[in-house]
């Protein structure tokens, strides 16, 4: 455990609190212990050890909320903040669809959510891992420089509330990433791969450093394609930037409640031609037995975690709440209750978004099947979540022609919308990839417009 | 506190260290957020702690906390000079600081009214009428977002050139974000306005309609269609030109990607890159813009860079790594807060005006773009690659204006896009946004006028 009082900062907080004559109130507290060793030119670089705690604190007043955070537990301090925030609590418009925070349930018994090597990671051990990396990445003398970074997170987190919400966890994230730029007769290629996981024993430097290096490799001498419509094979890095947002964010409750989606009123529709099922799962455990980036056994608020089917045979049954969402619109509570850190009131995210694996073997059995296409490994490009449409940039990517990727593409951008996109998926990869909070396997999509020349 | 890091900066120098600077900060301000007429967040905060970093011979060891105890500060300097003797023994790189005058003095952000002397009531009053603005511009809005938020900082800075700097800024930004609604079609409208001064700035003129001038905006993308994919002449308006230059451009000036190996600007000092009426300047020094400051976050004094002259490449932004590095002047380090090192920031960045007025820029254009304001965009310093996704844009047929289009989305190579510039308007405006960059983020201005470019990519889903 870190050794950082701030259960029993939180129950101090929770005294004064009780002494304000409010309707509820919450206090979350969080510290987050960080180490990192960067990785420059091929070279070790710098170290930095953040740490950071602090406490957000919601009030609640006649349906008026005030929301304080403070990175001092200095309780005068503290207190001070109280009294400004309190003031919140008497302008403005009341929120009348705000109802009340979670009580206590039953909770999952999730195990196993903090690595206990990482609290005796050494800095050593941490510099052997991208020496490890760098000596993957470094095949050959078109690779021009090697930067990356290795990062391990413990967060201890405290939920109170005046329900009588009193959860406490701590758990672990590890994060590795690798970033290759290559350099052949005055072409430029550019690439990376990344992992984040929970376990230090998760962590694969050498096959993070030798994709890199393969994809910047392969990179080199990139071509603009013509304007026309081809299938695109999204690898799983592609399809999870694009699916995280274009199902992840489009599915939160808060935005359908604010008609700020394109998946409003499509609830019990078929939107995917294939029997496609994906759930988001807060208490996914992977094959190798270690629960997933995303789970644990309590939201952000103190609330259960659970399954929640979001597409069953490629219709989409349910969308993501927490306690607002789901009681303004009285329905059940989801669990996805998510924070950026103690710096923010509860918003909605998903927990692990996972998908169900098809029949269609690898990618590069996917790849084999293609007569004329791209595979698209990376995009940075989401879709607009309000109409559905994207437009990306095909960042690393590569054309196909006879199922063979032969030259890789530049200055060239793919286009469909969401709806089209999940219509179009015509083969579906065998092998689920986890990609921090998404578990997908690699996808063809037909007909997607390709703008270039 | 000011004692108390100069005993640490002692104590850092003889354990080893041979650079030393520690960075403290509290932070107070405000958060509101109106949604649909509701208060949905009012906040206050405050963000208290301390950074303290040791180099030796090309390593740093950077040791950051939100505890502000004497022991506890004592033993997060030993463990940053630790660190960086530990780095040292395994980089590859290596290299000295570049010995700087010391500066000791106070900045002070040109406030007229303190806003932590505003009560929350006045700021929540201002939002909703905001707020009321968009909601009553149109019954097709559907969806209101009003967002204010200010931060007030005191920031200390030594180090162990003997620097005693402390900086008192001040940051406002208000946002009008709404959407619309017409059968099946949603639409997005956007204004924000943003300075480096007080209360003052909600107060102006600038401020006072950005609700409605976004209800406008998404009331008018209702029609919008979608653009037809392909290669055009591209007119980009200020809001647009200005992200052009500051993503797909002024990062690859920053130095440290450059002494990284991933910024296609190496080795293209006082070369050729663009036009030679092409003029490029990042300057923190213009009062009160979002992005400006008086001093750095490593203590060197702002100034003016030229980045690009008459179409030759200049300059690059440094931070004291780099300038030492490269043997340049270094006043562009700047950190998120004191979590985090101070790294190569832009400011202000902006392409200078020209003389084109706008009417004969668009005069020649058969069959090409007007793309205006921006949504999000991305870059890659190493290949120079850059993809921006525009509010909205219109069609231009023979030299007019044409139907609105959504969804524009615009993506190139730097070197070449430069190059294939060959028009710069009289019409410069600067932006007020955030910048991020290593999980940093920091206010900024963009600024540009509007530029016409030949042979740009558009996205399209047609």
């Amino acid at each position: 455990m870190l050794n950082d009082n701030l259960k029993e900062n939180c129950e101090l907080i929770e005294n004064k609190l009780s002494k304000y004559h409010l309707d509820q109130f919450e206090i979350y507290g969080l510290t987050t212990s960080q180490v990192s060793v960067q990785l420059k030119k091929g070279s070790i670089k710098d170290f930095t050890e953040y740490y950071d705690s602090g406490v957000g604190i919601r009030v609640i007043k006649d349906k008026r909320i005030g929301f304080a955070f403070s990175s001092s537990f200095d309780m005068s301090k503290v207190e001070k903040l109280i009294n400004r925030v309190i003031k919140f609590t008497r302008v403005g418009v009341p929120d009348l669809d705000f109802q009340k925070l979670p009580s206590p349930k039953k909770y999952p018994e999730l195990t196993n959510l903090i690595d206990p090597k990482i609290v005796n990671l050494t800095p050593e051990a941490v510099i052997n891992y991208l020496e490890r990396m760098v000596s993957a990445a470094n095949v050959n003398n078109k690779i021009y420089s090697i930067s990356g970074e290795f990062t391990s997170d413990i967060y201890h987190e405290v939920i109170l509330n005046s329900n009588g919400v009193n959860r406490e966890t701590e758990h672990s994230e590890i994060d590795i990433f690798c970033n290759v730029t290559t350099k052949d007769m005055g072409n430029t290629g550019s690439s990376f791969d990344f992992q984040s996981v929970r376990f230090l024993k998760e962590i694969e430097p050498e096959r993070i450093g030798e994709n890199a290096a393969n994809l910047a490799l392969r990179s080199l001498n990139s071509k603009k394609l013509k304007t026309s419509s081809m299938p695109v094979i999204f690898h799983p890095i592609a399809s999870s930037t694009i699916l995280g947002s274009g199902i992840g964010t489009a599915i939160s409750a808060e935005q359908i409640q604010y008609q700020q989606s394109y998946l409003i009123d499509k609830l019990n529709e078929k939107l995917f031609t294939m029997d496609i099922f994906i759930e988001d799962n807060g208490i996914y455990i992977k094959e190798n037995n270690i629960p997933g980036v995303g789970s644990s056994n309590f939201d952000a608020e103190g609330f259960p975690t659970q399954k929640t089917i979001i597409f069953e045979s490629g219709v989409l049954k349910n969308y993501i709440h927490n306690s607002y969402t789901a009681n303004k619109e009285k329905v059940a509570n989801t669990g996805n209750a998510s924070r950026f850190g103690y710096k923010s009131t509860p918003t909605i995210s998903i927990t692990n978004l996972v998908f169900h694996p098809g029949n269609d073997g690898e990618l590069n059995d996917l790849i084999d099947e293609t007569k004329e296409g791209i595979v698209l490994y990376y995009t940075g490009d989401t879709p607009n979540i309000i109409t559905g449409d994207l437009s990306a940039m095909i960042h690393t990517g590569f054309y196909i022609k006879d199922g063979e990727p032969i030259y890789g593409i530049k200055n060239t951008m793919i286009g469909i919308n969401m709806i089209d996109f999940f219509k179009n998926i015509d083969m579906v990869g065998s092998k689920i990839e986890s990609l921090a909070r998404i578990h997908i396997p690699p996808f063809r999509v037909s007909n997607v417009r390709i703008s270039g020349n | 506190m000011q004692d108390l890091f100069e005993k640490l900066i002692d104590k850092g120098l003889k354990l080893g260290a041979e650079f030393i600077d520690i960075r403290s900060e509290e932070t107070i301000g405000t958060n509101i957020k109106i949604i649909d007429s509701k208060l949905k967040v009012g906040s206050n905060f405050n963000n208290i702690g301390v950074g303290i970093r040791a180099f030796i011979d090309g390593a740093w060891g950077f040791v950051s906390s939100t505890i502000l105890e004497k022991g506890h500060l004592q033993d997060k300097l030993k463990h940053a000079v630790k660190m960086a003797k530990l780095i040292t023994k395994n980089s590859k790189i290596k290299f000295k600081l570049k010995e700087r005058d010391p500066v000791k003095e106070k900045f002070q952000s040109d406030v007229k009214i303190r806003i932590s002397d505003v009560d929350i009531t006045e700021k929540v009053k201002f939002l909703e009428e905001i707020d009321k603005q968009a909601k009553s511009f149109d019954n097709r809005i559907v969806n209101t977002n009003s967002i204010y938020s200010d931060a007030e900082s005191t920031v200390l800075i030594c180090n162990s050139f003997g620097s005693i700097i402390e900086k008192r800024s001040s940051h406002i930004l208000c946002v009008s974000m709404n959407f619309s609604k017409e059968g099946n079609i949603r639409q997005r409208g956007f204004r924000s306005i943003g300075e480096s001064r007080g209360y003052e700035t909600i107060l102006s003129e600038g401020a006072a309609n950005i609700g409605e001038e976004s209800a406008r905006e998404a009331i008018e993308l209702l029609s919008a269609v979608s653009v037809k994919g392909g290669t055009y002449t591209v007119l980009l308006d200020p809001k647009l030109s200005s992200t052009f230059i500051h993503e797909a451009f002024g990062h690859a000036t920053e130095a440290d990607a450059l002494v990284a190996g991933e910024s296609i600007l190496e080795n293209k000092l006082n070369k050729q890159i663009g036009p030679e009426f092409l003029n490029v300047i990042d300057d923190p020094t213009i009062p009160n813009l979002y992005g400006s400051y008086e001093v750095d976050d490593e203590g060197a004094i702002a100034r003016r860079t030229i980045l690009i002259e008459n179409g030759v490449l200049k300059s690059y932004l440094n931070n004291l790594e780099t300038a030492s590095r490269l043997n340049m002047e270094g006043n562009n380090a700047r950190t998120a807060s004191f979590h985090y090192y101070p790294i190569v920031r832009m400011s202000n960045t902006h392409i200078s005006p020209g003389d084109w007025k706008f009417e004969e820029m668009i005069e020649n254009i058969k069959d090409g773009i007007y793309a205006q304001g921006w949504i999000r965009g991305y870059t890659d310093p190493a290949i120079g690659t850059f993809m921006f996704k525009c509010a909205k844009g219109n069609i231009i047929k023979n030299g007019e204006i044409k139907e609105l289009l959504r969804d524009v989305a615009i993506s190139g190579e730097t070197l070449y896009t430069l190059k294939q510039i060959d028009a710069v308007g009289n019409d410069l405006e600067f932006t007020p946004g955030h910048c991020g960059k290593f999980g940093q983020i920091v206010p900024v201005a963009d600024g540009g006028p509007t530029i016409r470019v030949k042979n740009l990519v558009v996205g399209g889903l047609k």
